[in-house]
């Protein structure tokens, strides 16, 4: 290797903003800015899944939680929605043919209420109407004459019985259940005796007498139902006459009125017809009606004029362009709505008009914007969902129906025909899932609008600052100062862990806005300056930094054993990211590796026991892939090597330690002591190449906590992947001691660049004949590695010996 | 205080007129008289005489099916009928205290109301069946000596009180029983019967001059003084209408001929 690595300097551990290039005071001077910020790519998804018609267009709009996912769909969507016609009205109606299928009736905007007043206003005039002709002279006097009709229907033919017995002297009595028939004598009933003494021609004549009449008598009898039910046909006959002439003026008129929609009349020539066959329900009184028709009414279901009313279940009437509805909470009866019940005499019965609508119903025409897991969190919503952009028609099943139990009769509303634009909103991992294992998602959702967790930071300052304007004036805050905004921008580039991008989690900027305003609030200021900033990051922090500080504390008083000084053969500082919590935050690991004669392999312990992540377990086997390959590629590789996290008991995964786990190993190989003052983060491939990792900033950050707390030396640091500089946007407090010369960071490419950093000695090149500089660690490996495998043959030897000839 | 004369109300019952199919509504007038109820009940002998003939059979209602019929069966019919009324008009007395009594005669039943009917009685009677042997209403109403309540067609006591006012001296006694009735002056409605308009303004102020002073009742003159035109004044209203036996609508023997005309309930004084 070459000379000895400098660390980094100041500039390349942290890329600040140059508030100085920001070309405004406070953002109370900026435009503000049409969201999404850098999500070209997503926003135009968006407006192409918005414009497409046809079946399956319906979009995905996936990224992580708060880019501004939401806002952008209320942006773009809510834009075209505005410039679309309004949707149609909905109600639905009873269908006095089949009352259990309520019809759906389509109107034009803005009518479905008008038609409801109109069909209540019919109704109320009705119920004035009908019974005023009803109790009209007109009426009874023509009711009177049908009841004297009867009555002499009825009496004609029973004083022409009567006239006969009497012409064959009998004559009809009453009893308290019948009549009889008696012969009579002189007025007066003859009795038994009389009877007798009569001659016996006399009597056989009079019992022919009562028997005849008898006989007519029962026949008469007979024939009084029919003359009942002809009376009752003329009655009603007569009733529908006048029904029809109270009802058919007032129709007139409102026919006139719907006359452009024939579904409306068809509906008002249907109320008209019932009416007339049930104008009872108009009168108040209960003349005509037996006790067993009460009776019905007193338990029908529907109240008698509930049935001529209209249930409004989509009015757009005071709404401009089409439909734009969100649902929340997407449950299987706020989606595709619900059928309510209500107590009536110990049981729950139902209507039409308590057919009650859905979101769906709500955006037909329009756009429904839904959270994709919650709606996959609710039961059958997802599947009917498909089921009705499949059959586009809405349908309102009681759920119970879906389940498979039927709790008896109920209503099945008229389907509604759907044409609706759905915008899914979620993460990206439910879109992936769908997917991959819903075979239909695909058909109805071909448009994915993907939103980007970071943009790029160059060029896009000056945006970014207009995004803080937009968003602090959207919450009603302080503006900023040229300098707080510069500090927000570095901010976001830690969030994004890139110098060079900026985190595209609008959430997370506009909460820290209100943080820092409320910050100058309580400073009196009315400009948010850099400090407010700074004091809601550190703030947030320390909110969350629980259990940082209580590692960092275990660490001081040595429960959690890291050094920071001295040198240890087979011992390096490792580093990991925790995150518990909203803040994740580095933790120093002890790594450690132990060496003997094997098989040529390296065991993770920590995948032993189940600690380990498939991830990390690779990265350990790389190691004995750039060990095998780099010492023992001509000859046998008769190592076993452990390696493990000293007080790791939640688990590791990743292979960001590799590095540091190779080495521990040339250390324990070579038997060069490690500097316990340099921790070190990486992968490492087989070539011995160290590859970026995540969380340098928080590694970093996590060793340089622990070493102040001992005492900066300024030959503590650490070592990070070269190609993680441009992430690096460390902390103010790490910056300033590294620009001081109390820490260090090391960027490296090769491992042999760590590995000399670590122990002090150099890695040592391999020569054309193959080995390496004398003293160094790679001759010092190479050597051990010599050393075990002459074992390995004098061991093979002596179990030969042992064995004898085969 | 009930009216001179009026201190029973005697409600005569018998299976064809069956006259306490309106309990409720004859205690009701009861108390508004302040007179006792009082029912007798007519088991008709030649009903009895009928059922004791050889063969007698029996046509039910509704169906007319024919069975036989013997005088011990027709007996306990009575019975049966007899305890049903009873028990209706002793409820509806119970509901307004009155005292009640409950009467059990054997013989005519036309006779036998006329006799039982004293002076100071309203007696009740029910209308002629539509088959069988008629005439039981229509001679007690116009024999008897005492005022008369004839049902309505439908059993009931009418709704509004109507004094058909003629001018007699029974006018005048219908006309201060129909205001007690109808709880004074004001809630009466007059009906003239006047052959002129002028004759029926004459009469409507002597009615007024006899009512008590207050509301004066709503007047309506029958356009003629004879029986039709009540009929048709009158025929559907559904009201009690009293009137005197004097009225000249009643003139030429007009009641019997007026009770199968108008189906109302209608109330003589005498």
């Amino acid at each position: 290797m070459g000379a000895a690595l400098e660390p980094l300097a100041e500039g390349a551990l942290y890329r600040a903003c140059e508030a100085r290039a920001l070309p405004f005071d406070t953002t109370a001077e900026l435009e503000e800015l049409e969201l999404p910020l850098g999500q070209e790519r997503a926003g135009a998804a968006l407006e192409l899944g918005a414009g497409m018609r046809g079946p399956g267009y319906h979009v995905f709009v996936l990224g992580p939680p708060g880019v501004g996912k939401r806002t952008a769909v209320a942006r773009v969507i809510g834009r075209r929605a505005s410039a679309e016609p309004p949707a149609s009205d909905w109600c639905y109606l009873n269908d006095f043919g089949n009352p259990q299928r309520p019809r759906a009736l389509r109107l034009p905007a803005g009518r479905a209420a008008s038609f409801k007043r109109d069909v209540d206003r019919l109704v109320e005039d009705l119920r004035a109407a009908i019974p005023a002709v009803f109790e009209g002279e007109d009426y009874r006097t023509r009711l009177h004459l049908l009841e004297k009709q009867l009555e002499e229907e009825r009496e004609a033919p029973m004083r022409a019985l009567q006239h006969r017995a009497e012409e064959r002297q009998v004559t009809v009595v009453r009893t308290p259940v019948g009549f009889m028939v008696a012969p009579v004598r002189g007025g007066e009933v003859v009795d038994a005796e009389e009877f007798r003494k009569l001659p016996e021609e006399e009597q056989r004549r009079l019992q022919e007498a009562i028997a005849a009449i008898q006989g007519e008598l029962q026949e008469a009898l007979r024939g009084m139902p029919r003359l009942d039910r002809r009376h009752r046909e003329r009655v009603r006959e007569l009733n529908r006459e006048v029904a029809l002439y109270a009802v058919g003026h007032l129709l007139d008129e409102l026919r006139a009125r719907w006359a452009d929609l024939p579904e409306a009349v068809a509906h008002l020539e249907a109320v008209q017809a019932d009416v007339v066959e049930n104008v009872h329900d108009f009168i108040g009184g209960t003349d005509g009606e037996d006790a067993a028709s009460q009776m019905r009414k007193l338990f029908s279901e529907t109240p008698a004029l509930r049935r001529y009313g209209v249930n409004v279940i989509v009015d757009h009437g005071n709404e401009r362009g089409a439909p734009l509805v969100h649902e929340d909470l997407p449950t299987y009866a706020n989606l595709f709505g619900r059928i309510e019940h209500h107590a009536h005499f110990g049981t729950l019965v139902t209507d039409f008009t308590l057919v009650r609508p859905g979101a769906l119903h709500r955006a037909n025409g329009g756009y429904l914007v839904l959270d994709a897991r919650r709606l996959l969190s609710q039961p059958f919503a997802w599947e009917q969902l498909k089921r009705a952009l499949e059959a586009r028609e809405i349908r309102i099943d009681p759920p119970e129906r879906l389940f498979g139990f039927s709790s008896g009769a109920s209503l099945e509303p008229e389907p509604i025909p759907l044409s609706v634009k759905v915008v899914l909103v979620g993460e990206r991992f439910l879109h992936h899932l769908l997917s991959a294992l819903d075979p239909e998602f695909p058909a109805h959702f071909q448009v994915a609008a993907e939103f980007d967790d970071e943009i790029p930071r160059e060029g896009n300052e000056l945006a970014f600052a207009r995004l803080v304007a937009t968003l602090g004036r959207a919450a009603g805050l302080r503006p900023l100062s040229r300098a707080a905004v510069a500090r927000v921008v570095e901010h976001a580039a830690r969030l994004a862990e890139d110098a060079e991008r900026l985190t595209a989690r609008v959430q997370a900027i506009a909460d820290l806005l209100r943080e820092a305003d409320h910050g100058a609030a309580v400073a009196g200021r009315e400009v948010v300056a850099p400090e407010d900033v700074q004091a809601a990051i550190d703030a947030r922090a320390r909110r969350h930094g629980r259990v940082r500080e209580r590692l960092l504390e275990e660490i001081a008083r040595g429960t959690v054993l890291i050094d920071t000084d001295g040198e240890r053969v087979a011992q390096v500082n490792g580093l990991s990211v925790v995150q518990a919590g909203a803040l994740p935050f580095g933790r120093p690991s002890r790594i450690t590796a132990r060496v003997r004669l094997g098989k040529g392999e390296v065991v993770d312990i920590e995948r032993q026991v189940e600690l380990g992540g498939p991830i990390h377990s690779k990265g350990v086997l790389i190691l004995g892939g750039f060990l095998s390959s780099r010492f023992a590629a001509d000859r046998p590789f008769p190592l076993s090597a452990t390696l493990v996290f000293e007080q790791s008991y939640g688990g590791v995964e990743g292979d960001s330690a590799s590095a540091a786990e190779l080495c521990a190993l040339l250390s324990a190989l070579s038997g060069l002591p490690v500097r316990q003052a340099v921790a070190a983060t990486g992968s490492v491939n087989q070539h011995g190449e160290i590859q970026a990792v995540g969380g340098v900033n928080e590694k970093i950050e996590g060793f340089f906590d622990v070493c102040r707390g001992r005492g900066l030396t300024g030959a503590q640091g650490v070592i990070v992947p070269r190609a993680n500089v441009k992430h690096l946007m460390l902390r103010e407090d790490v910056v300033r001691a590294c620009a001081e010369g109390k820490f260090r960071v090391w960027a490296v490419d090769h491992v042999d660049q760590a590995v000399e950093i670590l122990t002090g000695v150099p890695a040592g090149a391999r020569g054309a004949d193959g080995t390496y500089p004398g003293g160094s660690v790679n001759a010092r490996v190479s050597a051990r590695l010599g050393e075990l495998i002459e074992k390995a043959r004098a061991f093979a030897a002596e179990r030969r010996a042992e064995e004898g000839p085969p | 205080m009930s009216p001179p004369g009026l201190r029973r109300v005697l409600v005569a019952l018998d299976v064809a007129t069956s006259g306490g199919g309106a309990a409720a509504g004859t205690a009701e007038l009861a108390a508004a008289l302040g007179a006792e109820l009082e029912a007798l009940f007519v088991e008709d002998v030649e009903l009895l005489r009928a059922a004791g003939l050889p063969l007698a059979a029996e046509l039910a209602l509704p169906s007319g099916a024919a069975r036989a019929l013997d005088r011990e069966a027709l007996e306990a019919q009575l019975g049966a009928f007899a305890a049903a009324a009873r028990e209706a008009l002793s409820a509806a007395a119970l509901s307004h205290r009155l005292a009640f009594r409950f009467r059990v005669a054997r013989g005519n039943p036309a006779g036998e109301f006329l006799a039982a009917a004293g002076p100071t009685d309203l007696l009740v009677l029910g209308r002629d069946p539509r088959l069988g042997r008629r005439g039981t209403t229509g001679a007690v109403a116009s024999r008897a000596g005492t005022p008369v309540l004839v049902l309505g067609r439908g059993g009931g006591t009418g709704g509004p009180r109507w004094a058909v006012y003629g001018g007699s001296p029974s006018c005048d006694r219908a006309l201060e029983l129909a205001a007690r009735l109808a709880g004074g002056a004001a809630g009466l409605t007059l009906l003239l019967a006047a052959a002129t308009a002028g004759e029926a303004e004459q009469l409507a102020a002597r009615a007024r001059a006899r009512l008590p002073p207050g509301r004066a009742p709503a007047t309506r003159w029958l356009g003629g003084a004879r029986r039709a035109d009540l009929v048709r004044a009158a025929g559907r209203s559904g009201a009690l209408l009293l009137m005197g036996a004097g009225s000249p609508v009643l003139a030429a023997g007009g009641l019997e001929r007026l009770l199968d005309e108008l189906d109302a309930a209608v109330l003589v004084t005498r």
